[in-house]
């Protein structure tokens, strides 16, 4: 039984890449019925807010991430990656600041690990994006 | 126990869970001492030092001491050091750092000391013990400069073992004797125990230290400099403890207080790299670091350094996670000794004392538990952890404020979502409690900014104020809707928080009242922006007197002087603004106060006491804001004074000095209008386009054209100028408040009665056309008013605008004054003061409020309200002066004393009709019936015929001849009086003769009065050419 339910997270994981954040409604329905065998809490949070995210209910997906990352900062196996999620989310809403002090989080707390690295690249995309935003102005005024 | 003393007594070698007591020697009497041999003294304490009795080995070894003191020589020497540091190691393994450090002390400081390396390692550990840190630290660094050991002066040496003599080694080589040496030393350094050694050889070279001794005397070294706050020394040594120590729980032990004395040194940065290292680490599930997090992640929160506090308090592990690390640890460590698994009890002692008792028995305490029996000792790592987990279990909750921080340091941090989510908990676990409404409250604020779920809020903010009423939560909660109103600018939603706000429990809490008093403050604000200035002044007054002292004193003082003037209770207010200079001479509102008594003295028309004052404002506060305000107003009382010069370089430097766009918008078209006077068309030009291409969007477009368009029609350009007026009008005339397109509007109109019909036509069609075209409520009423006007309509389409308009928002000034005469036409005053209050909050300056002015004033007057129609009608002469649109306030003001039998006043109130030149017409003919009206009413008779005859003669050929009519009829009802019928009746007949009247509806009383066959007559005679010279004479003329 274990085995399945190990099988179905990678499963799981798998789906949830972000190259694959567009699903059909068969395949997120599919989601919710397996999502049933996740018996880890903060597995099931992590997963559940990935499928509102799949459904574009964003702040639905945004708070269930919050909840993880809050109830469960302890669980080192979701809160890197929970966070990073946070961290996009935020960048989706258009909250560079917010975004930018989560990625920065996780890179800090992560040190030499991949999600560190993948926080260290989603940093350097903010920058861009503020950059981006501040010569935007300018020119409004200017012209 | 604490963990410092079990390391303690591991140096010390005395590991207690070997049996005590087990002393086969017997301790002597004192007397007995006496007795002992010096080496029997010697003797016995080794007994006791080889059973493992050390307190019983003491004795004998002080009584040693003394007896050896006097005896000064060298072996002897050499065994009282070796007693020494016996006594010193003894009374540290027993817990008396005091006398243990004397012995230490002496130890180091007497010759010979082959083991300083040891003695001072012991000598800071028992320094660290009694508190004696400054002592420690010093002991310490002896230890780490590895001393090295000293003999007594021409002492031995240890043989040298290439020079004995091959008899003298006895066979052995020189390496065999040495090896056989080492292994004599090994055997006896295999125990840990107090050596029972006593001896006065040179023992062999004092190793160094190993890992373990280093890491330890740096521990203590570190500890010792953070007891003294001495940050900037602990920290090297922390750091050799985090790179050496072997256990995790030491090393994240170090890293913890490390992270605490780069706090201290505000080294926040550094910390944060060591926080890092801890998060890392399992040290985390060490009881007395998560404690130390706490107490670090409050400072850093203090410090605003929330990233770093918050990474702090996500560290910190609920109870039960760390009892659960703790109890598998010591199931390990039961297994391992071969006891059986954790069972946790929490009992209760006699003295109410909550104990945790873990099963087996520890030394000290009563055979209670039936598993002692049989079974081995505990380890001393199980029962440090038995202590540790005691102290956890015993400690009050500490997860929820853990929580409660997370929560506000992620809305600090900025990460709102994270913030909610974990408010929300603390406040579901206990709404009504006070840190569950400040929770709730700190959720409302993240939703707020940066959230921006306004709807959420109000929906939030709402429910919980039905629902509590009294105490901080309620009035923080007001506050905080208070300020998403004010963001949104929402105003009339902040009043409307007034009634909750007066329901609110009484308070004596001071952070609730200081709330509550900034509420209140809020809501004046509030009313200052609606422009509700009564209102304001009171909210301002129930800061003041409701509040006093409160934080908002000073503020609430300078706004209610401001709104004084707002009242125009000119003297008041500048009473008030010297009050607040004179209570606060520092105070931040200070040069505003001095420029708005400025303008109270300007209001109160006392202007020489006014411009000092503004020139006080210059000449103190040329830095200040109000500077460019103050050398605008100047201006404007040197330019009325005719120093045109003077005015012009002040209106130049109100320009100059600008912060605002308005400041500078002000002094411009003011300084225009000046150049107007004097035909300085280029230097309008020159001022106007220097004023856009400074301030671009931000510029008054409109008002600029206008100017612009001024200048045209000067230049006799004047299809540009329309154009341009034109254009101006489409391109702004949607925006309510571009007053400057109302000016251009009144200008096009005056111009159009210039032009040409065909050009008038041109103008029509694109208006029209353009009328068509929008969708702006605004510009379409604005076109259509100017179209009316343009065609003569006007009166037709105020009284469809009338019925049209439900909400008068967006009707600009010129809609609102076509209303107005409209209503004024039709007696139909139920919008005259909702009209009059749009003007007064939104257009006090505009050319179009005379009629609001003359519309509410005819209310009042109609209402008997007359101090109040009088009121309006000053405040109409005071604005617009002897403009010939605003007669009527004289006129009324003449009636309202007529009504109030003050007939002198009337009578001089009518009479000064007659004296302004530019009046001459309608109102000439009207103050001239009047007078009659004041006189009849006074009983003069045949003064009052006098003045109605003369509305008859000369003012028959104005409004319509209107008051000729009056006057015949008048003039009748006064002969009447005066018994002339036949008079009367020659009166009623020049009526019917005068073609300036005999066809108004006041003829049909001459008629009626006369009969058919007379007024046939008159007709017959009128038509064949005929023209009367009907006058009648009365003996008395009045003086004219």
């Amino acid at each position: 039984m274990k085995r399945i339910v190990l099988l179905s997270i990678l499963w799981l994981i798998a789906a949830f890449s972000p190259a694959q954040d567009r699903l059909s409604e068969a395949e997120i329905n599919a989601m919710e019925e397996r999502i049933k065998t996740v018996t880890d809490p903060a597995a099931r949070l992590f997963f559940q807010a990935n499928i509102y995210r799949a459904k574009g209910e964003l702040e639905r997906a945004h708070k269930t991430l919050a909840e993880l990352i809050v109830k469960y900062d302890h669980d080192k196996r979701w809160v890197a990656r929970s966070e990073l999620l946070s961290a996009r989310f935020y960048l989706d809403m258009g909250m560079l600041d917010a975004a930018d002090v989560t990625a920065r989080q996780v890179e800090f707390l992560n040190k030499g690990t991949a999600e560190a690295e993948e926080a260290r690249r989603l940093r350097l995309r903010i920058k861009q994006m503020k950059e981006q935003s501040e010569k935007s102005k300018e020119n409004g005024v200017s012209g | 126990m604490s963990f410092r003393r079990v390391i303690v007594r591991l140096f010390l070698a005395g590991i207690l869970c070997g049996p005590a007591g087990q002393a086969s020697a017997q301790t002597a009497g004192t007397g007995a001492f006496a007795d002992i041999s010096a080496s029997g003294l010697l003797y016995e304490a080794s007994q006791n030092l080889a059973a493992e009795n050390y307190a019983a080995a003491i004795p004998y070894l002080t009584h040693y001491l003394e007896r050896m003191e006097p005896i000064k020589e060298d072996r002897v020497e050499a065994l009282k050091q070796s007693v020494r540091l016996k006594l010193g190691k003894i009374y540290a393994y027993i817990e008396d750092p005091f006398t243990a450090a004397d012995y230490l002390k002496q130890y180091t400081q007497t010759l010979p000391c082959y083991q300083p390396r040891e003695a001072w390692k012991l000598l800071a550990l028992t320094y660290y013990e009694s508190g004696q840190f400054e002592l420690c630290v010093d002991a310490a660094t002896n230890a780490l400069s590895r001393p090295l050991p000293k003999g007594l002066p021409g002492q031995e040496e240890k043989p040298a073992y290439e020079e004995l003599s091959k008899q003298e080694m006895a066979g052995f080589s020189a390496r065999q004797m040495q090896r056989i040496q080492e292994e004599a030393a090994e055997a006896a350094e295999g125990s840990d125990a107090i050596s029972q050694e006593i001896s006065d050889e040179i023992p062999d070279a004092e190793p160094d230290y190993t890992v373990e001794e280093l890491v330890f005397i740096h521990m203590t070294l570190a500890e010792a400099c953070s007891k003294l706050e001495k940050w900037e020394d602990s920290i090297e040594p922390y750091q050799y403890v985090i790179e050496n120590a072997r256990t995790e729980d030491r090393k994240g032990y170090a890293i913890m207080q490390l992270v605490n004395s780069l706090i201290a040194l505000e080294r926040f940065d550094d910390a944060k790299d060591f926080i890092v290292a801890l998060y890392n680490t399992n040290a985390r599930y060490d009881i007395r670091v998560n404690m130390a997090l706490m107490s670090a992640a409050a400072v850093l929160y203090e410090e605003a350094q929330y990233d770093s506090a918050l990474m702090l308090y996500r560290m910190v592990l609920p109870r039960q996670t760390l009892v659960d690390f703790q109890i598998a640890k010591m199931d390990e460590l039961r297994r391992e000794a071969g006891l059986p698994r954790v069972e946790i009890q929490q009992t209760t002692n006699d003295m109410g004392r909550v104990q945790t008792v873990f099963g087996n028995k520890t030394p000290g305490m009563a055979e209670t538990d039936t598993f002692s029996a049989g079974l081995p000792p505990k380890p001393m790592e199980l029962i440090q952890l038995e202590e540790a987990v005691g102290v956890l279990l015993r400690l009050p909750p500490y997860e929820e404020d853990v929580l409660y921080r997370k929560g506000l340091l992620y809305a600090r941090a900025g990460r709102p979502w994270e913030a909610v989510v974990a408010l929300d908990d603390i406040n579901a676990l206990d709404p009504d409690s006070e840190r569950g409404q400040d929770a709730f409250v700190e959720a409302l604020l993240v939703f707020v900014d940066p959230l921006k779920k306004y709807e959420l809020v109000d929906k939030r903010g709402r429910q919980f104020l039905n629902t509590y009423k009294a105490g901080r939560g309620p009035r923080r909660v007001a506050h905080a809707l208070t300020g998403s109103y004010q963001k949104q600018e929402r105003w009339e939603d902040v009043k409307k928080l007034l009634p909750l706000i007066e329901q609110f429990g009484p308070s004596e809490d001071p952070v609730a009242l200081q709330y509550e008093c900034e509420l209140y403050y809020m809501q004046a604000i509030a009313d200052v922006v609606l422009m509700n200035y009564p209102s304001a002044l009171a909210g301002f007054e129930r800061v003041l007197n409701e509040y006093p002292g409160s934080h908002q004193q000073e503020n609430a003082a300078y706004w209610h002087a401001m709104a004084q003037l707002f009242l125009k209770n000119y003297e008041q207010a500048i009473t008030e603004f010297d009050a607040y200079a004179a209570a606060w001479p520092r105070g931040s509102w200070l040069p505003s106060a001095a420029f708005h008594s400025g303008v109270c003295l300007f209001g109160l028309e006392k202007y020489d006491e006014a411009r000092e004052r503004f020139t006080r404002v210059i000449e103190t506060w040329p830095d200040e804001a109000v500077y460019s305000d103050a050398c605008a107003m100047r201006a404007d009382l040197l330019a009325s004074d005719g120093q045109l010069d003077k005015a012009q370089r002040d209106y130049e430097e109100a320009i100059a000095s600008a912060r605002l766009p308005r400041q500078a918008t002000y002094a411009v078209f003011q300084m225009t209008s000046m150049f107007e006077l004097e035909e300085r068309y280029d230097d309008i030009l020159k001022a106007v386009n220097d004023y856009l291409n400074h301030y671009g969007q931000e510029a008054d477009v409109a008002k600029a054209a206008y100017w612009v368009g001024k200048t045209k029609l000067a230049q006799g350009l004047t299809g540009e100028a329309v154009d341009a007026y034109r254009d101006t009008i489409l391109e702004f005339g949607d925006d309510v408040m571009q007053d400057g397109v109302d000016m251009i509007i009144s200008e096009l109109l005056a111009l159009t009665r210039r032009l040409t019909d065909e050009e008038r036509e041109a103008i029509q069609s694109s208006l029209q056309a353009a009328l068509e075209e929008t969708d702006s409520v605004t510009l379409q009423l604005r076109l259509r008013v100017l179209l009316a006007e343009m065609n003569g309509t006007s009166g037709q389409l105020g009284r469809r605008l009338n019925s049209e308009l439900d909400d008068l928002a967006q009707a600009p000034p010129p809609v609102l004054d076509v209303i107005c005469d409209a209503c004024l036409e039709l007696e139909d005053y139920s919008r005259a003061e909702e009209i009059l209050t749009l003007f007064q909050t939104r257009y006090e300056e505009s050319e179009f409020m005379k009629s609001a002015l003359k519309l509410r004033a005819f209310e009042l007057f109609e209402k008997k309200w007359y101090d109040a129609a009088l009121d309006i009608a000053d405040e109409a002469q005071a604005i617009y002066g002897t403009d010939v649109e605003v007669v009527w306030a004289q006129l009324l003001k003449g009636k309202i004393r007529l009504e109030q039998g003050d007939f002198e006043k009337a009578y001089e109130l009518f009479r000064a009709v007659l004296g302004v030149p530019q009046w001459r017409g309608d109102a000439f003919g009207e103050a001239t019936y009047y007078l009659g009206k004041v006189e009849e009413a006074a009983g003069n008779l045949r003064d009052a015929f006098a003045w109605y005859q003369r509305a008859y003669f000369q003012w028959k050929g104005v409004a319509g001849g209107t008051w000729a009519a009056e006057g015949y009829l008048a003039s009748a009802r006064c002969l009447q009086k005066l018994g002339r019928e036949v008079d009367r009746l020659n009166t009623y007949r020049a009526m019917l003769f005068d073609q300036y009247v005999n066809k108004l509806p006041q003829a049909e009383v001459a008629r009626e009065v006369l009969g058919d066959q007379v007024v046939q007559q008159i007709n017959m005679q009128i038509e064949q050419g005929v023209s009367t010279n009907i006058t009648v004479k009365l003996s008395m003329e009045t003086d004219q």
